[in-house]
Protein backbone atom coordinates (compact mmCIF):
# COMPACT_ATOMS: atom_id res chain seq x y z
CA UNK A 1 0.00 0.00 0.00
CA UNK A 2 2.55 2.76 0.91
CA UNK A 3 4.75 1.57 -2.16
CA UNK A 4 1.44 2.28 -4.41
CA UNK A 5 0.75 5.40 -3.11
CA UNK A 6 4.59 6.65 -3.16
CA UNK A 7 4.53 5.46 -6.71
CA UNK A 8 1.58 7.55 -7.77
CA UNK A 9 2.92 10.59 -5.78
CA UNK A 10 6.08 10.48 -7.89
CA UNK A 11 4.11 9.97 -10.99
CA UNK A 12 2.17 12.93 -9.84
CA UNK A 13 5.37 14.87 -9.24
CA UNK A 14 6.43 14.16 -12.58
CA UNK A 15 3.57 15.14 -14.49
CA UNK A 16 3.73 18.58 -12.11
CA UNK A 17 7.62 19.11 -12.89
CA UNK A 18 6.90 18.74 -16.56
CA UNK A 19 4.53 21.14 -16.41
CA UNK A 20 6.27 23.51 -14.72
CA UNK A 21 9.04 23.28 -17.09
CA UNK A 22 7.23 23.92 -19.78
CA UNK A 23 5.38 26.77 -18.40
CA UNK A 24 9.35 28.52 -17.75
CA UNK A 25 10.07 27.75 -21.36
CA UNK A 26 6.52 29.76 -22.56
CA UNK A 27 7.58 32.23 -20.02
CA UNK A 28 11.40 33.09 -21.72
CA UNK A 29 8.83 32.72 -25.35
CA UNK A 30 6.52 35.84 -23.88
CA UNK A 31 9.73 38.04 -22.55
CA UNK A 32 12.22 37.18 -24.94
CA UNK B 1 39.98 -27.24 -32.34
CA UNK B 2 39.29 -25.71 -29.60
CA UNK B 3 37.95 -22.58 -31.22
CA UNK B 4 36.03 -24.42 -33.59
CA UNK B 5 33.79 -25.78 -30.86
CA UNK B 6 33.29 -22.81 -29.02
CA UNK B 7 31.98 -20.83 -32.21
CA UNK B 8 29.86 -23.53 -32.44
CA UNK B 9 28.54 -23.42 -28.74
CA UNK B 10 28.43 -19.75 -29.49
CA UNK B 11 26.31 -19.85 -32.11
CA UNK B 12 23.89 -22.52 -30.61
CA UNK B 13 23.65 -19.83 -27.97
CA UNK B 14 22.79 -16.80 -30.23
CA UNK B 15 20.46 -19.23 -32.00
CA UNK B 16 18.30 -20.31 -28.56
CA UNK B 17 17.95 -16.40 -27.77
CA UNK B 18 17.49 -14.46 -31.01
CA UNK B 19 14.56 -17.20 -31.40
CA UNK B 20 13.24 -16.36 -28.31
CA UNK B 21 13.02 -12.33 -28.90
CA UNK B 22 11.39 -13.80 -32.84
CA UNK B 23 9.04 -15.49 -30.97
CA UNK B 24 7.75 -12.80 -28.61
CA UNK B 25 7.41 -10.69 -31.50
CA UNK B 26 5.53 -12.99 -33.20
CA UNK B 27 2.92 -12.79 -29.99
CA UNK B 28 2.96 -9.54 -30.35
CA UNK B 29 1.49 -9.47 -33.79
CA UNK B 30 -1.48 -11.01 -32.38
CA UNK B 31 -2.92 -7.76 -30.92
CA UNK B 32 -2.94 -5.73 -34.53
CA UNK B 33 -4.09 -9.08 -35.95
CA UNK B 34 -6.95 -8.98 -33.26
CA UNK B 35 -7.06 -5.20 -33.74
CA UNK B 36 -8.09 -6.42 -37.69
CA UNK B 37 -10.74 -9.47 -36.72
CA UNK B 38 -12.63 -6.93 -34.19
CA UNK B 39 -12.78 -3.82 -36.71
CA UNK B 40 -13.40 -6.25 -39.55
CA UNK B 41 -10.37 -5.02 -41.96
CA UNK B 42 -10.07 -8.57 -43.84
CA UNK B 43 -6.94 -8.36 -45.34
CA UNK B 44 -4.83 -7.21 -42.65
CA UNK B 45 -6.39 -9.91 -40.79
CA UNK B 46 -4.94 -12.25 -43.56
CA UNK B 47 -1.33 -9.65 -43.70
CA UNK B 48 -1.10 -10.69 -40.29
CA UNK B 49 -1.82 -14.33 -40.02
CA UNK B 50 0.86 -14.74 -43.18
CA UNK B 51 3.25 -12.33 -41.12
CA UNK B 52 2.61 -14.63 -37.98
CA UNK B 53 2.78 -18.19 -39.08
CA UNK B 54 6.52 -16.72 -40.86
CA UNK B 55 7.59 -15.41 -37.58
CA UNK B 56 6.83 -18.27 -35.43
CA UNK B 57 8.59 -20.67 -38.33
CA UNK B 58 11.65 -18.43 -38.21
CA UNK B 59 11.95 -17.88 -34.00
CA UNK B 60 11.01 -22.31 -33.79
CA UNK B 61 14.48 -22.69 -36.01
CA UNK B 62 16.38 -20.92 -34.64
CA UNK B 63 14.92 -21.95 -31.18
CA UNK B 64 15.40 -25.98 -32.27
CA UNK B 65 18.93 -25.03 -33.26
CA UNK B 66 19.79 -23.85 -30.08
CA UNK B 67 17.73 -26.21 -28.01
CA UNK B 68 20.97 -27.48 -25.96
CA UNK B 69 21.59 -24.04 -24.79
CA UNK B 70 18.49 -24.24 -22.86
CA UNK B 71 19.30 -27.88 -21.70
CA UNK B 72 22.71 -27.33 -20.70
CA UNK B 73 22.13 -23.89 -18.78
CA UNK B 74 24.97 -22.27 -20.69
CA UNK B 75 26.93 -18.76 -19.46
CA UNK B 76 25.93 -16.01 -21.75
CA UNK B 77 29.45 -13.99 -22.34
CA UNK B 78 29.45 -10.52 -23.54
CA UNK B 79 30.16 -11.09 -27.12
CA UNK B 80 27.06 -13.11 -26.95
CA UNK B 81 24.45 -10.21 -25.46
CA UNK B 82 25.76 -7.91 -27.57
CA UNK B 83 25.35 -10.20 -30.98
CA UNK B 84 22.17 -11.67 -30.14
CA UNK B 85 20.68 -7.70 -29.70
CA UNK B 86 22.19 -6.78 -32.53
CA UNK B 87 21.32 -9.57 -34.96
CA UNK B 88 17.64 -9.86 -33.45
CA UNK B 89 17.13 -6.36 -34.91
CA UNK B 90 17.98 -7.33 -38.28
CA UNK B 91 16.13 -10.56 -37.87
CA UNK B 92 13.08 -8.63 -36.94
CA UNK B 93 13.49 -5.51 -39.19
CA UNK B 94 12.41 -8.18 -42.01
CA UNK B 95 10.02 -10.06 -40.45
CA UNK B 96 8.29 -7.14 -39.07
CA UNK B 97 8.04 -5.76 -42.29
CA UNK B 98 5.82 -8.47 -44.08
CA UNK B 99 2.43 -6.82 -42.99
CA UNK B 100 3.52 -3.60 -44.19
CA UNK B 101 4.60 -5.03 -47.62
CA UNK B 102 1.60 -7.41 -47.57
CA UNK B 103 -0.33 -3.99 -47.27
CA UNK B 104 0.54 -2.79 -50.70
CA UNK B 105 1.39 1.05 -48.77
CA UNK B 106 5.34 0.18 -49.69
CA UNK B 107 6.69 0.14 -52.80
CA UNK B 108 9.06 -2.07 -52.22
CA UNK B 109 10.80 -4.22 -49.29
CA UNK B 110 13.36 -1.63 -49.01
CA UNK B 111 10.34 0.87 -48.18
CA UNK B 112 8.99 -1.95 -45.79
CA UNK B 113 12.30 -2.41 -43.71
CA UNK B 114 13.16 1.46 -43.50
CA UNK B 115 9.78 1.66 -41.99
CA UNK B 116 9.77 -0.94 -39.82
CA UNK B 117 13.78 0.04 -38.52
CA UNK B 118 12.24 3.75 -38.15
CA UNK B 119 9.62 2.69 -35.83
CA UNK B 120 11.90 -0.36 -33.84
CA UNK B 121 14.38 2.79 -33.68
CA UNK B 122 12.08 5.01 -32.15
CA UNK B 123 12.86 7.34 -35.35
CA UNK B 124 9.90 8.50 -37.24
CA UNK B 125 10.72 9.12 -40.51
CA UNK B 126 8.26 7.20 -43.19
CA UNK B 127 8.08 5.81 -46.53
CA UNK B 128 4.92 4.53 -46.31
CA UNK B 129 2.30 6.32 -48.91
CA UNK B 130 -1.48 7.14 -48.42
CA UNK B 131 -1.16 6.82 -44.92
CA UNK B 132 -4.01 8.69 -44.41
CA UNK B 133 -5.73 5.51 -45.98
CA UNK B 134 -3.94 2.50 -44.09
CA UNK B 135 -6.03 0.25 -41.97
CA UNK B 136 -6.20 0.50 -38.15
CA UNK B 137 -4.84 -2.58 -37.38
CA UNK B 138 -1.42 -1.77 -39.72
CA UNK B 139 -1.37 1.45 -37.73
CA UNK B 140 -1.98 -0.33 -34.42
CA UNK B 141 1.23 -2.67 -35.58
CA UNK B 142 3.33 0.47 -36.79
CA UNK B 143 3.11 2.34 -33.19
CA UNK B 144 3.25 -1.02 -30.88
CA UNK B 145 6.41 -1.43 -33.08
CA UNK B 146 7.41 1.73 -31.73
CA UNK B 147 6.32 1.16 -28.22
CA UNK B 148 8.08 -1.79 -28.08
CA UNK B 149 11.01 -0.77 -29.85
CA UNK B 150 11.11 2.50 -27.64
CA UNK B 151 11.33 -0.24 -24.33
CA UNK B 152 13.65 -2.38 -26.22
CA UNK B 153 12.73 -5.70 -27.50
CA UNK B 154 15.02 -7.70 -25.40
CA UNK B 155 14.27 -6.35 -22.75
CA UNK B 156 10.18 -7.49 -23.50
CA UNK B 157 11.87 -11.03 -24.42
CA UNK B 158 13.70 -10.68 -20.73
CA UNK B 159 10.25 -9.68 -19.18
CA UNK B 160 8.56 -11.97 -20.16
CA UNK B 161 9.75 -14.77 -21.97
CA UNK B 162 13.32 -15.66 -20.84
CA UNK B 163 13.81 -17.17 -17.43
CA UNK B 164 16.36 -16.05 -15.63
CA UNK B 165 19.40 -16.87 -16.90
CA UNK B 166 23.19 -16.29 -16.10
CA UNK B 167 24.78 -13.41 -17.85
CA UNK B 168 21.26 -12.26 -18.78
CA UNK B 169 22.85 -9.17 -17.50
CA UNK B 170 25.03 -8.61 -21.09
CA UNK B 171 21.69 -9.56 -23.17
CA UNK B 172 20.23 -6.60 -22.08
CA UNK B 173 23.09 -4.37 -21.88
CA UNK B 174 23.89 -5.38 -25.78
CA UNK B 175 20.51 -3.40 -26.39
CA UNK B 176 21.75 0.11 -24.87
CA UNK B 177 20.09 -0.52 -21.70
CA UNK B 178 22.99 0.19 -19.08
CA UNK B 179 21.01 0.59 -15.94
CA UNK B 180 20.61 -1.79 -13.17
CA UNK B 181 17.52 -0.42 -10.96
CA UNK B 182 17.61 -3.88 -8.77
CA UNK B 183 19.88 -6.29 -8.79
CA UNK B 184 17.69 -9.19 -10.47
CA UNK B 185 17.78 -7.63 -14.15
CA UNK B 186 14.55 -9.79 -14.93
CA UNK B 187 13.46 -7.21 -12.58
CA UNK B 188 14.82 -4.17 -13.89
CA UNK B 189 13.13 -5.28 -17.44
CA UNK B 190 9.66 -5.19 -15.35
CA UNK B 191 9.79 -2.29 -13.70
CA UNK B 192 10.57 -0.62 -17.16
CA UNK B 193 7.47 -2.26 -18.79
CA UNK B 194 5.67 -1.27 -15.33
CA UNK B 195 6.47 2.61 -16.00
CA UNK B 196 5.70 2.65 -19.44
CA UNK B 197 2.39 0.41 -19.09
CA UNK B 198 0.95 2.90 -16.14
CA UNK B 199 1.89 6.13 -18.10
CA UNK B 200 0.37 4.42 -21.25
CA UNK B 201 -3.29 4.24 -19.45
CA UNK B 202 -2.85 7.78 -18.02
CA UNK B 203 -1.39 8.78 -21.67
CA UNK B 204 -3.87 7.28 -23.35
CA UNK B 205 -6.88 8.77 -21.15
CA UNK B 206 -5.69 12.75 -21.65
CA UNK B 207 -5.45 11.87 -24.82
CA UNK B 208 -9.03 10.00 -25.50
CA UNK B 209 -10.73 12.84 -23.35
CA UNK B 210 -8.87 15.69 -25.20
CA UNK B 211 -9.77 14.38 -28.69
CA UNK B 212 -12.96 13.93 -28.16
CA UNK B 213 -13.42 17.79 -26.73
CA UNK B 214 -11.69 19.14 -29.80
CA UNK B 215 -14.36 16.81 -31.91
CA UNK B 216 -13.20 13.41 -32.54
CA UNK B 217 -15.57 10.52 -32.21
CA UNK B 218 -15.34 8.82 -28.79
CA UNK B 219 -13.40 5.35 -31.04
CA UNK B 220 -11.60 7.47 -33.02
CA UNK B 221 -10.42 9.77 -30.39
CA UNK B 222 -9.30 6.81 -28.34
CA UNK B 223 -7.62 5.08 -31.02
CA UNK B 224 -5.79 8.63 -32.38
CA UNK B 225 -4.90 8.79 -27.92
CA UNK B 226 -3.51 5.51 -28.18
CA UNK B 227 -1.30 5.91 -31.12
CA UNK B 228 -0.41 9.45 -30.42
CA UNK B 229 0.53 8.41 -26.80
CA UNK B 230 2.88 5.36 -28.21
CA UNK B 231 4.55 7.82 -30.58
CA UNK B 232 5.45 10.26 -27.56
CA UNK B 233 6.29 7.95 -24.93
CA UNK B 234 8.57 6.74 -27.06
CA UNK B 235 10.12 9.45 -28.58
CA UNK B 236 9.15 8.16 -31.89
CA UNK B 237 7.36 10.47 -33.86
CA UNK B 238 5.20 8.46 -35.59
CA UNK B 239 0.96 9.66 -36.54
CA UNK B 240 -1.76 7.51 -37.75
CA UNK B 241 -2.06 10.19 -40.75
CA UNK B 242 0.01 12.21 -43.00
CA UNK B 243 -0.28 15.66 -41.29
CA UNK B 244 1.14 14.27 -37.88
CA UNK B 245 0.60 16.33 -35.42
CA UNK B 246 -0.62 19.04 -37.34
CA UNK B 247 -3.73 16.99 -38.24
CA UNK B 248 -5.31 17.74 -34.99
CA UNK B 249 -5.26 22.20 -34.93
CA UNK B 250 -5.26 22.02 -31.10
CA UNK B 251 -2.99 23.64 -28.69
CA UNK B 252 -4.12 21.79 -25.75
CA UNK B 253 -3.36 18.01 -28.11
CA UNK B 254 0.23 19.39 -28.62
CA UNK B 255 0.85 20.29 -24.74
CA UNK B 256 -0.08 16.98 -23.29
CA UNK B 257 1.97 15.33 -26.39
CA UNK B 258 4.62 17.39 -24.98
CA UNK B 259 4.75 16.60 -21.70
CA UNK B 260 4.80 13.02 -22.51
CA UNK B 261 7.45 13.07 -24.93
CA UNK B 262 9.67 14.94 -22.15
CA UNK B 263 8.78 12.11 -19.67
CA UNK B 264 9.56 9.87 -22.31
CA UNK B 265 13.03 10.93 -22.78
CA UNK B 266 14.30 10.81 -19.19
CA UNK B 267 16.12 8.48 -17.90
CA UNK B 268 14.08 4.69 -16.39
CA UNK B 269 16.39 5.41 -13.53
CA UNK B 270 15.04 8.22 -13.13
CA UNK B 271 11.46 7.44 -12.86
CA UNK B 272 12.02 4.38 -10.37
CA UNK B 273 14.09 6.95 -8.37
CA UNK B 274 11.02 9.49 -8.18
CA UNK B 275 8.44 6.60 -7.62
CA UNK B 276 10.69 5.79 -4.56
CA UNK B 277 10.37 9.06 -3.41
CA UNK B 278 13.61 10.07 -4.15
CA UNK B 279 12.25 13.56 -5.17
CA UNK B 280 15.31 15.85 -5.34
CA UNK B 281 16.72 13.31 -8.03
CA UNK B 282 15.40 15.89 -11.06
CA UNK B 283 17.74 18.70 -10.24
CA UNK B 284 20.62 16.65 -8.88
CA UNK B 285 20.68 14.14 -11.75
CA UNK B 286 23.84 15.57 -14.85
CA UNK B 287 21.08 14.28 -16.88
CA UNK B 288 18.19 16.58 -15.94
CA UNK B 289 20.74 19.08 -15.36
CA UNK B 290 22.58 18.78 -18.67
CA UNK B 291 19.08 18.75 -20.67
CA UNK B 292 17.54 21.53 -18.91
CA UNK B 293 20.50 23.94 -19.63
CA UNK B 294 20.91 22.65 -23.18
CA UNK B 295 16.64 22.85 -23.51
CA UNK B 296 16.50 26.46 -22.33
CA UNK B 297 19.56 27.80 -24.67
CA UNK B 298 18.24 26.15 -27.56
CA UNK B 299 14.74 27.24 -27.12
CA UNK B 300 15.86 30.94 -26.12
CA UNK B 301 18.29 30.89 -28.98
CA UNK B 302 15.55 30.11 -31.84
CA UNK B 303 12.74 32.36 -29.79
CA UNK B 304 15.20 35.01 -30.33
CA UNK B 305 15.96 34.24 -33.78
CA UNK B 306 12.59 33.18 -35.49
CA UNK B 307 9.62 35.39 -33.23
CA UNK B 308 9.85 37.79 -35.64
CA UNK B 309 8.28 35.01 -38.14
CA UNK B 310 5.65 34.36 -35.89
CA UNK B 311 2.53 36.62 -35.31
CA UNK B 312 2.35 35.76 -31.26
CA UNK B 313 4.17 34.49 -27.97
CA UNK B 314 1.76 31.04 -28.39
CA UNK B 315 2.35 30.84 -31.95
CA UNK B 316 6.04 31.36 -31.57
CA UNK B 317 5.95 28.62 -28.70
CA UNK B 318 3.93 26.26 -30.67
CA UNK B 319 5.75 26.49 -33.77
CA UNK B 320 9.17 27.21 -32.32
CA UNK B 321 9.77 25.98 -28.77
CA UNK B 322 7.87 22.56 -29.30
CA UNK B 323 9.76 21.79 -32.45
CA UNK B 324 12.71 22.17 -31.10
CA UNK B 325 11.63 19.78 -28.04
CA UNK B 326 10.34 17.49 -30.03
CA UNK B 327 14.40 17.47 -32.04
CA UNK B 328 16.08 17.80 -28.57
CA UNK B 329 14.11 14.54 -27.34
CA UNK B 330 14.33 12.66 -30.23
CA UNK B 331 10.87 12.52 -31.07
CA UNK B 332 9.62 13.67 -34.35
CA UNK B 333 6.88 15.59 -34.11
CA UNK B 334 6.82 18.77 -35.98
CA UNK B 335 3.87 20.91 -36.02
CA UNK B 336 4.89 23.20 -39.40
CA UNK B 337 5.99 21.41 -42.89
CA UNK B 338 8.83 19.70 -44.11
CA UNK B 339 10.06 22.48 -46.10
CA UNK B 340 9.23 25.53 -43.78
CA UNK B 341 12.57 24.51 -42.02
CA UNK B 342 14.07 25.59 -44.85
CA UNK B 343 12.67 28.31 -46.34
CA UNK B 344 11.62 29.75 -42.74
CA UNK B 345 13.81 29.13 -40.41
CA UNK B 346 16.90 29.52 -42.27
CA UNK B 347 20.43 28.51 -41.68
CA UNK B 348 20.89 29.66 -38.26
CA UNK B 349 17.26 27.93 -37.31
CA UNK B 350 18.37 24.69 -39.30
CA UNK B 351 21.87 24.68 -37.07
CA UNK B 352 20.04 24.84 -33.53
CA UNK B 353 17.80 21.95 -35.25
CA UNK B 354 20.98 19.84 -36.36
CA UNK B 355 22.74 20.24 -32.50
CA UNK B 356 19.84 19.24 -30.25
CA UNK B 357 18.85 16.07 -32.44
CA UNK B 358 22.55 15.20 -32.29
CA UNK B 359 22.31 15.83 -28.52
CA UNK B 360 18.97 13.87 -27.74
CA UNK B 361 17.69 13.07 -24.22
CA UNK B 362 18.82 10.33 -21.87
CA UNK B 363 21.11 7.41 -21.53
CA UNK B 364 18.40 4.24 -20.80
CA UNK B 365 15.45 6.20 -21.68
CA UNK B 366 13.72 5.40 -25.51
CA UNK B 367 15.16 8.57 -26.58
CA UNK B 368 18.25 8.84 -29.17
CA UNK B 369 21.07 11.11 -29.74
CA UNK B 370 23.96 10.93 -28.17
CA UNK B 371 22.56 11.66 -24.80
CA UNK B 372 22.64 14.12 -22.09
CA UNK B 373 24.30 11.97 -19.98
CA UNK B 374 27.73 12.10 -22.03
CA UNK B 375 27.32 15.88 -22.63
CA UNK B 376 27.50 16.28 -18.86
CA UNK B 377 30.26 13.95 -18.45
CA UNK B 378 32.69 15.18 -21.22
CA UNK B 379 31.66 18.76 -20.04
CA UNK B 380 32.38 18.02 -16.76
CA UNK B 381 35.60 16.84 -17.56
CA UNK B 382 36.73 19.78 -19.33
CA UNK B 383 35.95 21.91 -16.49
CA UNK B 384 37.89 19.23 -13.67
CA UNK B 385 40.69 19.58 -16.03
CA UNK B 386 40.82 23.34 -16.33
CA UNK B 387 40.41 23.55 -12.20
CA UNK B 388 43.48 21.09 -11.88
CA UNK B 389 45.15 22.83 -13.75
CA UNK B 390 44.44 25.90 -11.94
CA UNK B 391 44.85 24.72 -8.25
CA UNK B 392 47.66 23.76 -6.52
CA UNK B 393 49.79 20.22 -7.95
CA UNK B 394 49.59 19.46 -4.28
CA UNK B 395 46.35 18.95 -4.02
CA UNK B 396 44.47 15.75 -5.43
CA UNK B 397 40.84 16.28 -5.79
CA UNK B 398 38.73 13.71 -7.01
CA UNK B 399 35.56 15.15 -9.23
CA UNK B 400 32.42 13.39 -8.84
CA UNK B 401 29.05 13.63 -11.20
CA UNK B 402 25.64 12.66 -9.54
CA UNK B 403 23.46 9.71 -11.65
CA UNK B 404 20.99 8.58 -9.04
CA UNK B 405 24.00 8.37 -7.54
CA UNK B 406 27.34 9.99 -7.00
CA UNK B 407 30.36 8.10 -9.37
CA UNK B 408 34.01 9.07 -9.61
CA UNK B 409 34.77 10.98 -12.69
CA UNK B 410 36.88 8.09 -13.56
CA UNK B 411 39.40 8.41 -17.18
CA UNK B 412 37.58 5.47 -18.49
CA UNK B 413 34.12 6.67 -18.52
CA UNK B 414 35.21 10.18 -20.09
CA UNK B 415 36.89 8.30 -22.98
CA UNK B 416 33.80 6.29 -23.31
CA UNK B 417 31.83 8.74 -23.48
CA UNK B 418 33.70 10.79 -26.12
CA UNK B 419 34.33 7.59 -28.05
CA UNK B 420 30.53 7.23 -28.40
CA UNK B 421 29.66 10.81 -29.26
CA UNK B 422 32.51 11.11 -31.83
CA UNK B 423 30.89 7.55 -33.39
CA UNK B 424 27.79 9.55 -33.63
CA UNK B 425 29.28 12.77 -35.34
CA UNK B 426 31.31 10.43 -38.16
CA UNK B 427 28.05 8.54 -38.90
CA UNK B 428 26.19 11.75 -38.67
CA UNK B 429 28.95 13.77 -41.30
CA UNK B 430 28.76 10.13 -43.77
CA UNK B 431 25.46 10.89 -43.95
CA UNK B 432 25.74 14.77 -44.39
CA UNK B 433 28.30 13.94 -47.41
CA UNK B 434 25.73 11.52 -48.53
CA UNK B 435 23.19 13.72 -48.81
CA UNK B 436 25.49 16.03 -50.84
CA UNK B 437 26.57 13.69 -53.14
CA UNK B 438 22.95 13.07 -54.45
CA UNK B 439 22.35 16.81 -55.15
CA UNK B 440 20.65 18.05 -51.74
CA UNK B 441 22.01 21.11 -50.17
CA UNK B 442 24.41 21.16 -47.18
CA UNK B 443 21.70 22.24 -44.48
CA UNK B 444 19.27 19.93 -45.80
CA UNK B 445 21.63 16.96 -45.64
CA UNK B 446 22.64 17.78 -42.55
CA UNK B 447 18.97 17.91 -41.11
CA UNK B 448 18.08 14.83 -42.44
CA UNK B 449 21.44 13.39 -41.39
CA UNK B 450 21.27 14.64 -37.76
CA UNK B 451 17.43 12.97 -38.03
CA UNK B 452 18.27 9.23 -38.88
CA UNK B 453 21.54 9.55 -36.58
CA UNK B 454 19.35 10.87 -33.51
CA UNK B 455 16.71 8.46 -34.21
CA UNK B 456 14.55 11.65 -34.23
CA UNK B 457 12.09 11.54 -37.38
CA UNK B 458 11.53 15.17 -38.55
CA UNK B 459 12.40 15.82 -42.20
CA UNK B 460 13.11 18.49 -44.46
CA UNK B 461 11.95 16.88 -47.25
CA UNK B 462 14.64 14.67 -48.50
CA UNK B 463 13.13 11.23 -46.94
CA UNK B 464 10.51 10.48 -49.19
CA UNK B 465 9.29 7.05 -51.17
CA UNK B 466 11.86 8.49 -54.53
CA UNK B 467 15.34 9.15 -52.72
CA UNK B 468 18.07 6.71 -54.02
CA UNK B 469 18.28 3.63 -52.68
CA UNK B 470 21.72 3.68 -51.49
CA UNK B 471 20.44 6.92 -49.04
CA UNK B 472 17.88 4.38 -48.07
CA UNK B 473 20.22 1.90 -46.92
CA UNK B 474 22.71 4.67 -45.54
CA UNK B 475 19.42 6.06 -43.31
CA UNK B 476 18.56 2.18 -42.34
CA UNK B 477 22.45 1.57 -41.01
CA UNK B 478 22.42 5.02 -39.51
CA UNK B 479 19.04 4.36 -37.38
CA UNK B 480 20.28 1.11 -36.46
CA UNK B 481 23.66 2.64 -35.44
CA UNK B 482 22.62 5.06 -33.62
CA UNK B 483 19.70 3.50 -31.79
CA UNK B 484 22.12 0.32 -30.50
CA UNK B 485 24.88 2.93 -29.86
CA UNK B 486 27.43 1.17 -32.39
CA UNK B 487 29.10 -1.26 -29.75
CA UNK B 488 26.48 -3.94 -29.74
CA UNK B 489 26.46 -3.69 -33.93
CA UNK B 490 30.27 -3.75 -33.57
CA UNK B 491 30.73 -6.52 -31.82
CA UNK B 492 28.35 -9.01 -34.56
CA UNK B 493 30.11 -7.85 -37.17
CA UNK B 494 33.64 -8.76 -35.38
CA UNK B 495 31.98 -11.63 -34.55
CA UNK B 496 30.84 -12.74 -37.63
CA UNK B 497 34.38 -11.61 -39.66
CA UNK B 498 35.98 -14.07 -36.95
CA UNK B 499 34.01 -16.87 -38.14
CA UNK B 500 34.47 -16.19 -41.48
CA UNK B 501 38.11 -15.92 -40.77
CA UNK B 502 38.22 -19.23 -39.23
CA UNK B 503 36.45 -21.13 -41.99
CA UNK B 504 39.13 -19.72 -44.36
CA UNK B 505 42.10 -20.78 -42.42
CA UNK B 506 40.11 -24.27 -42.09
CA UNK B 507 39.19 -24.12 -46.09
CA UNK B 508 43.07 -23.65 -46.83
CA UNK B 509 44.12 -26.21 -43.77
CA UNK B 510 41.90 -29.02 -45.31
Amino acid sequence: MQKTKSEIVGLVFELVAVCVFITVLYLITLFL
Amino acid sequence: MTNSKSSFSSSKIICYYTGCIVIGIALLMLIPLVTSFLLREWNPVLDFLISIAITTAVGLTLIIIGIKTRENKVYVQWKHGFVVAALSWIILMVLCSIPYRLSGHNNSLLDSCFDVMSGFTTTGLILTQDLDHISIGLNMWRHLLTFVGGQGMVVLALSFLVKEISGAYKLYVGEAKDIGLVPNVKGTARIIWKISLVYLVVGTLALWIDGMLIGLNPVSAFFHGLFMFESSWSTGGFAPNSQNIMYYHSFSYEIITLIFFILGSLNFGLHYAIWQGKKKEIIKNIETQSFMITAFLSSAFAVIALSKIYPNSISTFRRVVYNVLSAHTTTGFGNIYARQFALEWGDFGTLIMVIVMLIGGSACSTAGGFKGLRVGIVFKSILSDVKKLLSSERNVKVFKYHHIKDYVLEDGVVRSSALIIICYIITFTIGTALGTYYGYSFADSAFESASVTGNVGLSIGITSPSMPSVMKVYYIISMYLGRLEFLSVFAMVGYFLGGIKRLCVKIRQS
